[in-house]
């Protein structure tokens, strides 16, 4: 489990935007598992985030009309798993967050600390390489921050990359290995 | 992603937002329903023109005189002898005139003709005979009811009863079968009877028409052409014009088919304009829609989704959205088609190609204008989608 912190503005998101082939740098290069990811095509990039990675968002970015469950598909359904296969595996990632009795909740009826747990269920759902979390406790109170953080840390004890964006210094120390950065450079690995 | 599940998708946002969705398809709706309910009501009223044309009789072709020629029963045998084309002619020497039978009277219209009527304007008998040479010859005053001049003399009038036209005394020996009306212009309100003794009780032998049967359909222009030049011969005229006019089925039906088409260029226009308006209104909606969930595009080209993807997520939508408002705008149209033709008493024509033909025109309006959106959908930047609030 890797942090990566600064002060705001420092380049933080985008970095992480980078690794997760949402973004490309405008100079230099990146190598995801020794690819050069700047010569790929959009479709080529959108695999890659299908197969490879999984997003936390801040803000959830869960789709409203959509179930908890129908969420945590839609990654799997851009792969072209079936339907059937689909679902149990959606099912599975979200009794792996705690949340078997919420399958069929939308969003809207969910609190923030669950809906943040269905957006970490569709992150793992496809069994991505690596897991890029931008501030996921940022939006929440402390104690469901905390519930979220030690979610985060079971999946890492497991065997589950993650990157973590935080500000939080104590979310920083029990992560293996923090960078810092500031006005867009790592100053600290 | 496979279509199927695209089209899942597209339900669900569909349903979302069943208000909008619903004005969305309006104008596609009403655009159908226009073409769907005009093109049964345009069909009904050409097919009952075209069996109303046909009853008239066979190949029947009507010579009516020019305003200062005459026309005698001696022009109907000079027609029947040198015009080879034609088969049978009729002189028809008619009146309007008051009918009495007993205390019943009514103002019909008095036909004198000779035996070949009935076949050459196909009317039958409901019963008795009709009017033979021999009556022709004889002047003998008999006359065959129609049935609607029969029903207004209080429908009991038997067979031999006397009944008074024009003041003298006739003999009923029979009744028409109903034909119906042609044009406007019921062909049941007459009285035939011979037309030697029309000439007799009306005081003239001037003709109002003589009726023709071409041998042939084919004949029938050649017929028309030959009696013309057979009927200038014997009424030479110092001013240049014709001494009679010809009327055949074929001007007819040609006459009216050139208002079927135009009337069917107008419907095509309606159609355009219509569909267009609803496209655009398909387009304005998916644009909106577009930039209303950037932030969705974001989330999904996040998870994995190919600019394809949502290419198709869109496109199929706006096909979605076209093909409802389509498949409502049918039902509508059936509808509407069905009660205006209850209403104006024509027939009700189902029109198979016009209901594909507008569903292939609603996924066409889809495509088309659900196309543009799509694409910018597609195009947009994963990074800038998802910043978008």
């Amino acid at each position: 489990m890797v942090a990566i912190m600064g002060p705001s503005g420092s380049g933080k998101s985008t970095l992480m935007h980078i690794i997760g082939c949402l973004d490309r740098p405008t100079s230099g290069r990146y190598k995801l598992a020794g690819e050069d990811v700047s010569a790929l095509d959009k479709d080529q990039l959108a695999r890659i985030r299908n197969m490879r990675i999984g997003f936390v968002f801040q803000s959830y970015n869960l789709l409203p009309y959509l179930t908890a469950v129908q969420n945590v598909e839609l990654p799997l359904m851009y792969r072209g798993v079936s339907s059937t296969e689909r679902r149990a595996a959606a099912c599975a990632a979200l009794e792996s967050v705690g949340l078997v009795d919420r399958l069929h909740h939308r969003p809207f009826e969910l609190s923030g600390g669950q809906q943040q747990r269905v957006s970490i269920a569709r992150a793992i759902s496809s069994s991505p390489e690596v897991l890029l979390a931008d501030e996921p406790t940022g939006a929440l109170d402390s104690r469901s921050g905390e519930e979220i953080l030690d979610l985060l840390l079971n999946f890492n004890s497991r065997g589950q990359t993650i990157v973590i964006v935080t500000h939080d210094p104590e979310v920083a120390r029990k992560c293996q290995r923090l960078i810092m950065m500031r006005d867009g450079k790592v100053v600290k690995a | 992603m496979t279509l199927l599940e695209s089209l899942r998708t597209a339900l669900m946002t569909v349903r979302t937002n069943r208000l909008r969705t619903f004005l969305t398809m309006l104008g596609v709706m009403i655009g159908v329903a226009s073409v769907i309910a005009l093109v049964s009501i345009g069909q009904g009223a050409n097919s009952q023109v075209i069996s109303q044309v046909a009853g008239l009789g066979a190949n029947l072709i009507t010579v009516l005189p020019s305003r200062g020629s005459e026309l005698t029963v001696d022009d109907v045998k000079a027609i029947t002898d040198r015009v080879p084309t034609v088969g049978r002619a009729v002189p028809s020497l008619s009146s309007s005139t008051t009918v009495k039978a007993g205390s019943n009277s009514y103002d019909t219209n008095v036909e004198g003709v000779t035996e070949n009527m009935m076949e050459v304007r196909s009317y039958k008998l409901a019963y008795g005979r009709f009017i033979t040479a021999d009556d022709v010859n004889a002047r003998r005053r008999v006359a065959v009811l129609g049935q609607e001049v029969f029903n207004q003399l209080g429908g009991g009038v038997p067979l031999l009863a006397e009944i008074i036209i024009n003041g003298q005394p006739f003999s009923v020996i029979g009744v028409l079968a109903p034909k119906g009306a042609t044009f406007g212009r019921n062909q049941d309100d007459v009285v035939f009877i011979p037309v030697s003794t029309a000439e007799r009780v009306f005081k003239t032998t001037a003709l109002s028409a003589i009726y023709l049967s071409a041998r042939s359909g084919e004949d029938a222009g050649l017929a028309g052409a030959h009696t013309m030049a057979v009927l200038k011969l014997r009424h030479p005229r110092s001013d240049g014009e014709d001494p009679v006019r010809i009327l055949s089925q074929d001007q007819l039906l040609s006459a009216m088919s050139s208002v079927s088409r135009t009337m069917a260029l107008f419907l095509g226009a309606v159609a355009g304009i219509s569909l267009l308006v609803g496209g655009i209104g398909i387009m304005n909606i998916m644009l909106v829609s577009v930039t209303e969930r950037t932030r969705e595009i974001g989330i999904r080209m996040a998870l994995g989704a190919r600019p394809r993807d949502i290419l198709a997520q869109f496109l199929i939508e706006s096909v979605l959205l076209s093909v409802l408002g389509g498949l409502l705008g049918i039902v509508l149209g059936v509808i509407a088609a069905k009660v205006v033709s209850g209403l104006m008493d024509t027939n009700y024509v189902f029109s198979m190609i016009a209901v594909v033909s507008a569903l292939g025109f609603a996924v066409t309006v889809g495509l088309f204008f659900g196309g543009y959106p799509a694409w910018k959908a597609s195009r947009l930047d994963p990074i800038v989608a998802l910043r978008h609030d």
